[in-house]
């Protein structure tokens, strides 16, 4: 599991996010309105769970830790 | 139409004319020789214009054009006379473009289809032709911006900020559209595109607006990848094998990534370092020391400039003394290290390809070109008028110099100012004589016009003809050269339709059955001779005095009696016509009645000999320079006019107790005779200025065609010796009036013919 | 260059143009007379040769095909002269962009290169920089 819940309520994502990750992250996004996601700590996502945080807009903690979304994603 | 435009419709005309004339005679000579890269730099010219004045219709038939021309200077396309046909159209389309261009500022509606179809021809005549990959008229090959995809131009502007200005590079843009299921095939198209290489810009969006939340499938991709990328299209599609249907691709020219208008420091940084890079890349493609301080001295100007430019100028400085020790050390290095360093500096450093560059093709030889300017016809006009004037100053000068002579203000003066009009004399002669020259034009350019036409009417008329032409370099004044197009078109017309016989007649008299129609120009002393001649059937004499009795010309025992050559003139004669078949190409009544009144109208004669069986030539007898005509400029009505100085007998001021009136009319007596006043401005449907009837009248006495009549007007002005031109257009059928001539302030003035002024 | 870029360069930059066509040169020189250089023109590489050695040029602009000496043999000409005359910017103009196009016209000696069509911007900016203006 690649997609944790903090303390605080922040949504965090950790180390490669691979294709199930879409599902988890979309639940946890949904569970908290206004919900933030920190996804400094990513190394690599799949297109999949890419695709949740462009289509769910939560505050974001960046850069994204996976370089290439960094990069083209401003 | 503002300047630009104008050049442009006369450097077009002045090409297309030439290439017309170089494809006529290719299609005698043969593919070799300078003629055939005339036309390939028309086309390739005619191309660039295109593309500065923004007419891609233009542009692009063109560059079908310079594509069948380029094969056939390699050989790999034939010249034969559908090819020639071929390119004779598509300069006609141009040469209509053109036109409409110059009279309306744009093309004619039709442009862009007869456009295609040209192209479309041209481009089939190289099928097979492995030069040039097949182009589609799609506007997708339009270097425009406009042309590319609406999802392509805001990707573009992100490029551009992260490529700089590379050189030579290919840009694709790439949208991926990922099936909805995609992801159950395990594919994760974002890793796909981390694969792109050289990736300048990336755009990621939803295909569809996503749903509400609680509908939302995190398992159905809904993403769209799009980005610009510095590859092959090949490369490309290696990377999205496995998806080809799911991806688009688009070229995108290089042209559509330098953008205009952006002036932040950022984009001068750019520049910057691309001059930069460029420097060092020339000074590695160096091939001998030959060019060596020529070479880096230029590659540290351009350098040290840029830098100054970019607000780098240590850098600058630094470069300068690097250049100063590699020229002293006769070697580049220091010169190299310096640039990238700066390079560096400014924020990026550039692999630079080792490898030398190719061998410098041979020289051409140099052959000193000719000189020549473009001048309106106009600004040669009213120069020739202001030497005119000069020449009446000179006149009055020479008078007062006599009167000086005379009436003894001493010998000292007299002889200083004798001396002073003899020089200006001299020099108004010289003048007028240097400007009579200025209008001299060889005859080439009527005679160019001909083998053109030579060739359609022959083509329509089914009969193989060529045209020769000799002394064209013989040279006349240019208003005589232009009033001889409409004589010789209609000699040459003549010939062909008369004189030319077909194939077989030709044949069975056993004469080549190619028949020649020869236009030759000779100077003689202050004239010159033009000649139209053919190899056709000849004139029978007994022919023309058949026609000539049965047109009751002349009694039938004159004609009898009279001499071969005498009634071989009678072609000349007004009505007359050896033919009753009226065919399409000479058309009805137009006889060489015609050809004689306008060649006497220019001064010149016109003869004919012939000999049955052998051909016929008519023989133009012209003058190599215009006279030019003396006019007294008048005020009448408030407008100024022109009168004919050889009607005046001269002028007077008329106390009004001389005017008598006579019936209906106003007149007065001058020496015997009653003359009748009229007011020119009446008789130019003027409004009169008020006069009271005690002042007196300024009359100008006119006797032309015996009739003697003393026209009213307002003013005198100057007298001048002018080139008269016949009115043209619209005008020409305007009566009362014999031409314009332009005044030296730039205004036109109307002479008049007072033949038909005077009622 | 700006207004005060313009009105500062208390010097005109000289400019030549070497092209054919008189579309070209008067398009050209529109562009660069508008942005306040002083412009003049040559229609092939043997008047150009002569401009130079008469007069001093800040830069040349110069077209790669043109009849009676070509663009490239006028630069390795320029570059080969002994005088200073040598070392004068120059700045190519073509229509193709072929790699080879590019490598030739390196080798010969030219210091920059533009395809043609060229924007009046493009053309004003490159010059300024290639000319040395501002600072």
């Amino acid at each position: 599991m690649s997609a944790l819940r903090n303390s605080e309520g922040t949504v965090v994502l950790v180390g490669h996010c691979p294709v199930e990750d879409a599902e988890t992250l979309l639940q946890l996004l949904q569970a908290s309105a206004g919900a933030h996601l920190d996804w400094t700590q990513c190394s690599s996502l799949h297109t999949a769970v890419l695709q949740v945080v462009l289509a769910m807009r939560p505050a974001l903690t960046g850069p994204c830790g996976d370089p290439f979304v960094a990069k083209w994603l401003s | 139409m503002n300047t630009l435009q104008e050049q442009f419709t006369a450097e077009a005309r002045e090409l297309v004319q030439q290439a017309l004339e170089d494809l006529i005679a290719l299609e005698r000579e043969g593919s070799a020789g300078e003629r055939i890269d005339r036309v390939f730099r028309a086309f390739h010219t005619l191309k660039g214009s295109a593309g500065i004045l923004d007419l891609p219709v233009m542009g692009l038939t063109m560059h079908a054009a310079e594509d069948v021309l380029a094969a056939i200077q390699t050989g790999g396309l034939e010249l034969t006379p559908q090819v020639i046909d071929c390119a004779l159209a598509c300069l006609d389309l141009v040469s209509e473009w053109v036109d409409s261009f110059a009279s309306h500022g744009s093309f004619p509606s039709d442009a862009a289809e007869a456009g295609v179809a040209v192209t479309a021809q041209l481009r089939g005549l190289l099928v097979g032709d492995e030069l040039k990959p097949n182009l589609s008229v799609s506007s997708a090959n339009l270097t425009s911006e406009h042309a590319l995809p609406q999802w392509v131009a805001p990707l573009i502007d992100v490029a551009r900020g992260r490529i700089g200005q590379k050189r030579g590079t290919k840009f694709v843009a790439l949208s991926y559209e990922p099936r909805a299921d995609c992801f159950f095939h395990g594919d994760d198209p974002l890793q796909t595109m981390r694969k792109v290489p050289n990736l300048c810009a990336l755009h990621i969006e939803a295909v569809r607006p996503w749903p509400p939340l609680p509908e939302l499938d995190p398992y159905s991709c809904n993403l769209r990848f799009q980005c610009i990328a510095a590859a092959s299209r090949s490369e490309l599609a290696g990377i999205f094998r496995l998806v080809p249907d799911q991806v688009r691709m688009v070229d995108i020219p290089a042209s559509a990534l330098i953008r205009e208008g952006e002036t932040g420091d950022d984009s001068r940084l750019v520049l910057v370092c691309s001059i930069v890079e460029e420097q060092l890349r020339m000074l590695r493609s160096a091939t001998d020391r030959e060019d060596f301080s020529g070479r880096v001295g230029s590659a540290a100007r351009a350098a040290m400039n840029a830098l100054r430019y970019g607000s780098r100028v240590s850098l600058s400085d630094e470069i300068e003394r690097a250049r100063d020790i590699a020229l002293s050390l006769l070697e580049a290095t220091p010169l190299l290290a310096a640039l990238e360093k700066a390079l560096a500096l400014l924020g990026r450093t550039e692999r630079v390809p080792s490898g030398s560059a190719p061998e410098p093709k041979p020289q051409p030889s140099d052959r000193a070109g000719s000189r020549s300017l473009r001048v309106d016809e106009g600004k040669i006009d009213a120069l020739g008028n202001l030497a005119g004037e000069l020449i009446v100053l000179k006149n009055a000068l020479a008078y007062l110099a006599k009167r000086v002579e005379d009436e003894s203000v001493g010998q000292d003066l007299s002889r200083a100012v004798k001396r002073e009009a003899d020089a200006m004399e001299r020099l108004s002669a010289e003048l007028h004589a240097a400007i009579l020259q200025l209008r001299l034009v060889p005859i080439s350019q009527v005679f160019r016009r001909f083998p053109r036409l030579v060739r359609d009417m022959a083509q329509r008329l089914d009969k193989k003809v060529t045209l020769v032409m000799q002394g064209e370099t013989t040279e006349a004044d240019k208003t005589i050269v232009d009033r001889l197009f409409d004589p010789l078109l209609h000699l040459v017309r003549n010939a062909l339709d008369h004189g030319i016989e077909s194939s077989e007649e030709r044949r069975s008299a056993g004469k080549p059955e190619i028949g020649t129609i020869t236009m030759r120009a000779s100077p003689a002393g202050r004239r010159f001779i033009v000649e139209v001649s053919d190899d056709g059937r000849g004139i029978d004499p007994n022919n023309i005095r058949l026609k000539a009795a049965e047109r009751k010309l002349l009694p039938a025992e004159e004609l009898a009696a009279m001499p071969d050559e005498q009634a071989m003139d009678l072609i000349f004669s007004a009505g007359f016509s050896t033919t009753q078949q009226v065919s399409d190409i000479s058309g009805r009544g137009v006889g060489m009645d015609v050809v004689r009144t306008s060649v006497q109208q220019i001064e010149g004669r016109v003869s004919l000999t012939s000999t049955v069986g052998l051909g016929t030539a008519v023989r133009l007898e012209l003058p190599a320079n215009i006279a030019m005509s003396q006019v007294m400029v008048v005020e009448a009505g408030g407008q100024l006019f022109g009168i004919p100085m050889d009607a005046v007998t001269e002028t007077i001021r008329l106390a009004p107790d001389r005017i008598s009136q006579i019936k209906n009319n106003t007149g007065f007596v001058l020496r015997d005779r009653i003359v009748p006043i009229c007011a020119l401005s009446g008789l130019m449907n003027l409004a009169d200025a008020p006069r009271s009837d005690s002042a007196a009248k300024l009359l100008v006495v006119t006797e032309v065609g015996g009739k003697i009549a003393a026209l009213e007007i307002d003013a005198i002005h100057d007298r001048l010796e002018v080139v008269l031109k016949p009115m043209q257009g619209l005008l020409s059928g305007a009566r009362g009036y014999a031409g314009t001539t332009l005044l030296g302030n730039g205004r036109v003035l109307l002479v008049l013919d007072l033949k038909e002024v005077l009622p | 260059m700006t207004q005060s870029e313009k009105a500062s360069s208390a010097i005109r930059m000289q400019v030549l143009i070497v092209d054919d066509s008189a579309l070209i040169r008067l398009y050209f020189r529109q562009a660069l007379e508008g942005a306040g250089f002083e412009v003049e023109q040559a229609i092939n590489g043997i008047e150009a040769m002569e401009k130079v050695l008469a007069e001093m040029f800040d830069l040349a602009i110069v077209d790669v095909n043109m009849p009676k000496m070509d663009g490239l043999s006028f630069i390795r000409k320029l570059r080969r002269n002994g005088s200073d005359v040598a070392a004068l910017p120059i700045l190519m103009v073509t229509t193709e962009a072929g790699q080879k196009d590019i490598e030739e016209a390196r080798a010969a000696g030219a210091n920059f290169y533009l395809v043609k069509p060229i924007s009046e911007t493009d053309l004003v900016r490159y010059v300024a920089a290639l000319a040395g203006v501002g600072a």
